[in-house]
């Protein structure tokens, strides 16, 4: 079966029918998931598929959900997640109407591959089987016989059946040869693998050279390669070379499938290279881990864990490799067949004994131990920390440090065991209590929080307790409880008295609550605890927001502005200010204002007819201006880098806008002087006009086939004068032989007739 | 050594002969993808000429390289004032293929300014002419000029002539499928881009302005302003996007001081993934390829870069150039430099960063996907579709109660009654890159997705609330089908008395476990995939929920019996609602029975009435 030929036949299909981008969706997702660009494939893949349900070809819907857990499964190894998905496929892939799509077949690759990703040798019998059995239903001629076969091979060196992996390979070759086939790269790059395991490592290295993508692959293909021969290299004690080949680990994002055997790779290497067993690199084994772990894939995240596990005994790391062998405890159970990984375990739990026993530590020197712990040095060595712990539990400060130390490298739920026993031994310590709760919010387990920290019953405790318990709740409850978070922090005030820390707390709570007395209350007790700029400018803002006109003019007069006024509202002449504001779809819009005290400004900007209108509103908006103006324009003038010589400030409170009808008069421009006597004829009626068009208008003149210069305008007039004077003074002064036309106010008057006028001079110029 | 191995030794090397009228077939139809490659070729050796008089002759000259088109006589000639050839030079580098002087030049002098890589660059001038002419008085022998003249190539002359001044011109007397080389329009187009960055100036029939000069914002003084700059590099850019002007522009970091560049976003909408990537690569200030988009990062299909490097080798054909290290490298520069000029843009071009978002939305949702950076930059500003317009994260959570509701096809379902009902956002996670951003956002602020159509999201919409036995017993009597399951809940609005929700993995399971399975699937993949819904609880199909809210419910509940009417129109608002709620192709509905049930309990009603 020719898929590429399908796929090609089906794209022209698409095509003609104007579905372009079902056609280009169908030849971007092979293509993508190929180089390991997963992002695209998960963007595309929901609008392919409803694209493809729409045009109601099943065939297309087989090829799109196919290529969707290619990336899922086969590249990102998300077998379990995608199993019921997989198993959908398969019955779809299988009804009448789809048995015969060329890439129907490949719905048992996927289910199979999810499998064998959750635990490929745990489940190899039954891989080899669904492989043998749909290999037996192809032939090579078919797209899908590579896919399947590497899938049979991966079952068999799964299943620990090695002979019969090149008995099977062999025969590959053979029935290449029988359809005048060669083998290809990923054929090669088997093979390298196969005599890899054997130990014929040159035989091995010189496959993998050999190995060329034949332009398809994609990039995914070229990382797999290069690991397969770096850990080829490696086992020839080659590190350097192997070491250089090896992918950056940020490369696996295009084949996460793959890390288990970049980290076997990284093990060879760093076994003829011990300087390479760096605490970063086994960090890094221990992401990948948990990165499996979280997949679901069981049985790499128990050999990443485990090749963690022996470079830390190599590095003496003993607390780490506890970790890494209770990660193997709880992942063991849920393997699909043990197959001797609970043996590998008790040996790796011998050794470790036998390490621990030889490593016992006596932390005595106390004194030296707690200035490294009070001079935060962070190269404090964890296992050391740990048996300080052991040797002085009632010490809250060797606790707490040791704590730390465990959530900073990841182990937050020894963390948690840590800090829930230097609590319990020193209980009034306020900054166990905090590293307590944090380390219970790290590890996600917010009951034992609720229970342990935030419903703790605080009566027997010392302030300092109480502050560290009411801090991090507070800090917790900030997220969606505002009420009872705020609660907290009073408490903490009440006992502690003001500090800035938590006056800032308030302060935000308040804002987002919209109490602005409490907002500025706070900005003025920080005020009185240190006073400068930021917090001046908060409480001039949250003032503003209150009319507290009085604090506003205290605060500007600490930051020396010069207000005219003494007393009451600020309305002042600031000048030009731009200020962003969110639209109500969320987006933002930028509007030209006047600005008219430190944090408030009026829009001046009419919007064309149709489009939300702000002008008049009363702006008051953030301090901190969202650009700076440290340009020079060419006329000298400062300016922002997009040449603006305004500042511009994000709304933070939109007033009313003025209540006014705003039109358009648009068509050829009447000449400067008639035109500037319509302005101020205008505006001595209290009509606001907008030259918006400048001298490059034109309008097309379509009875001379010319382009004459145009002029476009808005114009706002407010409810208290009457449209028809608008008009009367638009008429007078351009004259009934003006190009020019205003069709809303026309509207608005009902004006019939100078519609009818004006449809000419609209056709004529084509407006 | 045996004497016949040696002759025939001897006989192989003699074999070797050029046909020349293949090589430029070769040259003409595949080596090259276009005739215009010509017209580079000759304006790079005239440069190199220039390059070379530069380093070898102390005398003072300005370097100039000259083009006169002549459309009448259908001639176009290449002047220039460098180093021109001496005698032997012509017999070395024209009239033998594959030697050219610049390759020597770089080696020799270290001279990094010449572009020439492979003495082929002459010979392509007979792609596109009939006779090829070349004057030329060498700077080391002033006082001899010497014309070379061939038609084809195959055969030349090679004469002293009357005493030029020092330097090359060459006449090519065009083929006629090739005339259009001798329009000064055609050849001001090509020259202004493939040769915008050289820096002698070439000039076309004498006019004075040289048809590339063009600023380079790399070349412009450090402390010249922003502004300007910004000016400069947006008007550059504008040269090369062939399809969108740019809407915004900035220069490629890099710390190598032997590689340039300038970066810009289109100003014309984009649409998903479209890829509209404009890649212009140069390598020693001559256009090598404008085809090269992998250097741009695969989601920037709104973008577009200049590139001028020493560091890429060119192939062949010198329209492409070798994807090797130094490639891989370049691309890492540019992703890092994308990435910077998006981020700073917020801060530095507000107005531009609004025009770009606006522009470009659908687009910086894919890429926003595919980096985490740029994702934190665009979480909040971009919109995502809705049953209720495009809207951003913000807006939505505002108005869906602090919770994400995407729907992930556009089949008309239970859910998308409901919240239409409600005037609650539904985000379209059917639509380009959408779900997964909305799944990102979620993730890192730990909000509830709720994925609509799955059981997980129905728990969570339809929580069970109490109700006595014998409520639960009327309402199972009057309104369950067969094979659903009854549900008691309390949903808004009220006046959605009850709904059909399809339970996904029952349907599954009924079909993988059905008698004809296994004549479809092979048995071994259907027992993995029967091992997989083991557990799956298949003897309901569906869920009928009922809303206690509704007061109809509650009078349903309590209501002991049901006249005929009532049981007609209890009948009818059933059939209605499930040709409503479900797939009527999947979930085994006849679509037909529940049309005429509902039409037919009308009648009755309408009868009884």
């Amino acid at each position: 079966m020719d898929l590429w030929g399908w796929v090609s036949s089906v794209e022209a299909e698409l095509v003609d029918a104007g579905e372009h981008r079902l056609a280009h969706l169908m030849r971007m997702l092979p293509n993508r998931c190929c180089d390991g660009d997963h992002a695209f494939v998960d963007a595309v893949y929901p609008e392919a598929l409803s694209l493809a349900r729409a045009y109601g070809n099943s065939w297309i819907e087989v090829f799109v959900r196919h290529w969707y857990l290619q990336s899922q499964v086969l590249k990102r190894g998300r077998g379990k997640s995608n199993l019921s998905e997989a198993v959908s496929l398969l019955e779809f892939s299988t009804r009448e109407d789809c048995r015969d799509c060329p890439q129907s077949i490949c719905a048992v690759q996927d289910l199979a591959s999810c499998y064998g990703c959750t635990d490929g040798p745990g489940y190899a019998e039954e891989r080899i089987t669904v492989a043998k059995e749909t290999l037996e239903r192809i032939d090579p001629s078919w797209g899908c016989w590579h896919c399947i076969s590497k899938e049979y091979f991966d079952a068999l060196v799964d299943a620990g059946k090695l002979p019969e992996e090149r008995a099977a390979r062999k025969r590959l070759r053979e029935e290449l040869a029988s359809v005048g086939k060669e083998p290809d790269g990923k054929v090669l790059l088997g093979e390298a693998g196969m005599e890899m395991r054997a130990g014929n490592l040159e035989l091995a290295e010189q496959l993998a050279c050999e190995a060329q993508d034949d332009g398809s692959f994609g990039e995914a293909w070229q990382i797999s390669k290069h690991i397969t021969l770096a850990e080829i290299l490696a086992r020839q004690a080659r590190s350097e070379e192997a070491l250089a080949l090896l992918p950056e680990p940020t490369e696996l994002i295009k084949s996460p499938s793959d890390s288990a055997q970049w980290v076997a790779a990284l093990g060879a290497i760093i076994a003829s290279k011990a300087d390479e067993n760096t605490s970063d690199r086994r960090n890094l084994l221990w992401a990948l881990a948990q990165d499996r772990q979280q997949e679901g894939c069981i049985r790499d995240a128990i050999s990443i864990f485990a090749i963690y596990a022996d470079l830390s005994m190599k590095a003496s790391a003993i607390l780490c490799t506890e970790e890494a062998l209770d990660r193997i405890d709880a992942l063991v159970p849920k393997l699909a067949r043990d197959l001797g990984a609970s043996d590998d375990q008790l040996e790796r739990r011998g050794r470790l004994a036998r390490m621990q026993t030889a490593s016992e530590k006596s932390v005595t020197d106390h004194v030296y131990l707690m200035r490294k712990i009070e001079e935060g040095d962070d190269k404090a060595n964890i296992d050391e920390l740990r048996f300080a712990a052991d040797r002085w539990p009632e010490d809250g400060k060797i606790g707490a440090a040791f704590g730390r130390a465990l959530l900073m490298a990841g182990f937050s739920e020894r963390a948690c065991d840590i800090l829930r026993r230097a609590r319990d031994a020193d209980i009034n310590n306020s900054v166990v209590w905090e590293l307590y709760g944090a380390a219970l919010l790290d590890a996600g387990q917010l009951d034992v929080f609720n229970r342990e920290i935030r419903n703790y019953d605080t009566s027997a405790l010392g302030d300092a307790a109480r502050n560290g318990i009411d801090w991090i709740v507070a800090m917790q409850l900030s997220e969606d409880d505002l009420p009872s978070s705020l609660e907290r922090l009073d408490a903490l005030l009440a006992r502690e008295g003001d500090t800035i820390q938590v006056l800032r707390a308030i302060a935000e709570i308040a804002r987002s609550t919209e109490d602005h007395e409490r907002e500025i209350d706070c900005w003025s007790r920080a005020i009185a605890l240190e006073s400068n700029q930021d917090a001046h400018w908060n409480r001039i803002l949250a003032a503003t927001l209150a009319d507290d006109w009085a604090t506003v003019r205290s605060s500007a007069c600490a930051l020396e502005i010069d207000l005219q006024t003494k007393v009451g509202p600020i309305a002042e002449d600031w000048g030009i200010v731009r200020v962003s504001v969110r639209d109500q779809d969320g987006q933002k819009t930028q509007w030209f204002a006047r600005r008219t005290g430190p944090v408030s400004a009026t829009i001046i900007q009419l919007a064309p007819p149709q489009v939300r209108q702000l002008f008049g509103a009363q702006i008051i908006f953030d301090p901190t201006p969202l650009n700076e103006l440290d340009q020079q324009d060419e006329e000298g003038e400062s300016c922002d880098r997009e040449g603006s010589n305004t500042y511009l400030f994000e709304a933070v409170r939109i007033g009313n806008p003025a209540s006014i009808t705003v039109f358009d008069i648009d068509g050829v421009h009447p000449g400067k002087d008639t035109w500037a006597n319509l302005e101020a004829a205008l505006e001595k009626v209290s009509v606001h006009v907008e030259h918006r068009s400048n001298d490059d208008y034109v309008v097309w003149d379509l009875q001379e086939d010319t382009g004459v210069p145009g002029l476009y305008a808005l114009v706002g007039v407010p409810d208290s004068v009457e449209l028809s004077e608008v008009s009367k003074v638009l008429n007078s002064i351009l004259g009934p032989d003006a190009q020019m036309i205003w069709p809303v106010l026309l509207e608005a008057l009902a004006d019939e007739a100078g519609l009818a006028a004006q449809s000419a001079v609209e056709l004529r110029y084509a407006m | 050594m045996p004497a016949n191995d040696l002759s025939s030794r001897v006989s192989e090397l003699n074999a070797t002969a050029v046909d020349l009228d293949g090589l430029l077939k070769v040259l003409g139809d595949n080596l090259y993808s276009s005739p215009s490659v010509a017209i580079r070729e000759l304006i790079q050796n005239a440069h190199d000429g220039c390059i070379r008089r530069q380093i070898e002759d102390s005398a003072e000259f300005e370097p100039e390289v000259r083009l006169i088109c002549n459309p009448n006589a259908q001639t176009l000639a290449f002047e220039d004032n460098g180093s021109g050839l001496t005698r032997k030079e012509i017999r070395d580098f024209l009239a033998t293929i594959g030697t050219g002087y610049t390759s020597k030049l770089r080696d020799c002098k270290a001279n990094e300014e010449a572009i020439g890589y492979f003495g082929l660059g002459f010979l392509s001038a007979y792609v596109i002419a009939e006779t090829v002419e070349l004057t030329t008085t060498s700077y080391q022998s002033p006082d001899e000029t010497w014309r070379f003249s061939s038609s084809g190539g195959r055969r030349f002359t090679l004469e002293q002539t009357t005493a030029h001044p020092v330097g090359t011109r060459v006449l090519l007397r065009l083929k006629a499928k090739h005339s259009a080389f001798a329009s000064p329009i055609a050849v001001s187009e090509l020259v202004a881009k493939h040769c915008a960055l050289l820096p002698i100036p070439i000039l076309l029939n004498g006019i004075d302005q040289p048809i590339n000069d063009v600023t380079l914002p790399w070349n412009l003084a450090a402390d010249t302003p922003t502004i300007r700059k910004n000016k400069v590099s947006q008007d550059f850019a504008e040269t090369f996007d062939n399809v969108f002007s740019p809407l915004c522009s900035w220069d490629l970091q890099s710390e190598n001081p032997d590689l340039q560049g300038v970066l810009w976003i289109q100003d014309g909408r984009s649409y998903a993934s479209a890829d509209l990537r404009s890649v212009s690569i140069f390598v020693r200030n001559m256009l090598i390829t404008e085809t090269c988009r992998e250097l741009l990062p695969s989601w920037a299909g709104f973008m577009g870069c200049v590139i001028n490097t020493r560091g890429l080798t060119p192939t062949a054909s010198r329209e492409d150039v070798q994807r090797d290290a130094a490639f891989d490298t370049l691309r890492e520069s540019v992703h890092s430099s994308v990435l910077n000029g998006l981020r700073e843009m917020p801060r530095t071009q507000s107005e531009n960063w609004r025009r770009v978002l606006r522009r470009h939305n659908e687009a910086l949702r894919g890429a926003a996907i595919a980096d985490p950076q740029l994702f934190e930059l665009l979480k909040t500003d971009l919109q995502i579709p809705t049953s209720l317009g495009d809207l951003t994260l913000d807006r939505i959570l505002e108005l869906s109660d602090g919770k994400l509701l995407i729907r992930s096809d556009e089949s008309n379902t239970h859910e998308a009654m409901l919240f239409k009902a409600r005037g609650v956002p539904v985000i379209l996670g059917y639509r380009y890159a959408t779900l997964s951003f909305c799944q990102a956002y979620a993730e890192q602020l730990g909000l509830q997705v709720i994925e609509l159509g799955s059981m997980a999201a129905n728990a969570t919409l339809f929580p069970k609330s109490d109700l006595d036995e014998a409520g639960r017993c009327r309402l199972a009597e009057y309104l369950l089908g067969p094979e659903e399951r009854l549900v008691v809940s309390k949903f808004e609005p009220s006046n959605i008395p009850f709904l059909f929700v399809t339970d996904e993995e029952a349907r599954l399971k009924r079909k993988i476990d059905a008698d004809n399975a296994d004549e479809r699937i092979g048995a071994a993949a259907l027992s993995l995939a029967r091992l997989h819904l083991k557990d799956v609880e298949a003897e309901k199909i569906r869920d009928l929920v009922v809303n206690l809210n509704s007061p109809f419910i509650r009078q349903l509940a309590c209501a002991d019996q049901l006249n005929t009417r009532r049981k007609q129109a209890v009948r009818a608002m059933r059939a209605y609602l499930l040709t409503l709620s479900v797939d009527v192709t999947e979930d085994g509905v006849d679509l037909s029975a529940e049309l005429s049930n509902f039409f037919d309990s009308l009648t009755l009603i309408f009868e009884d009435n």
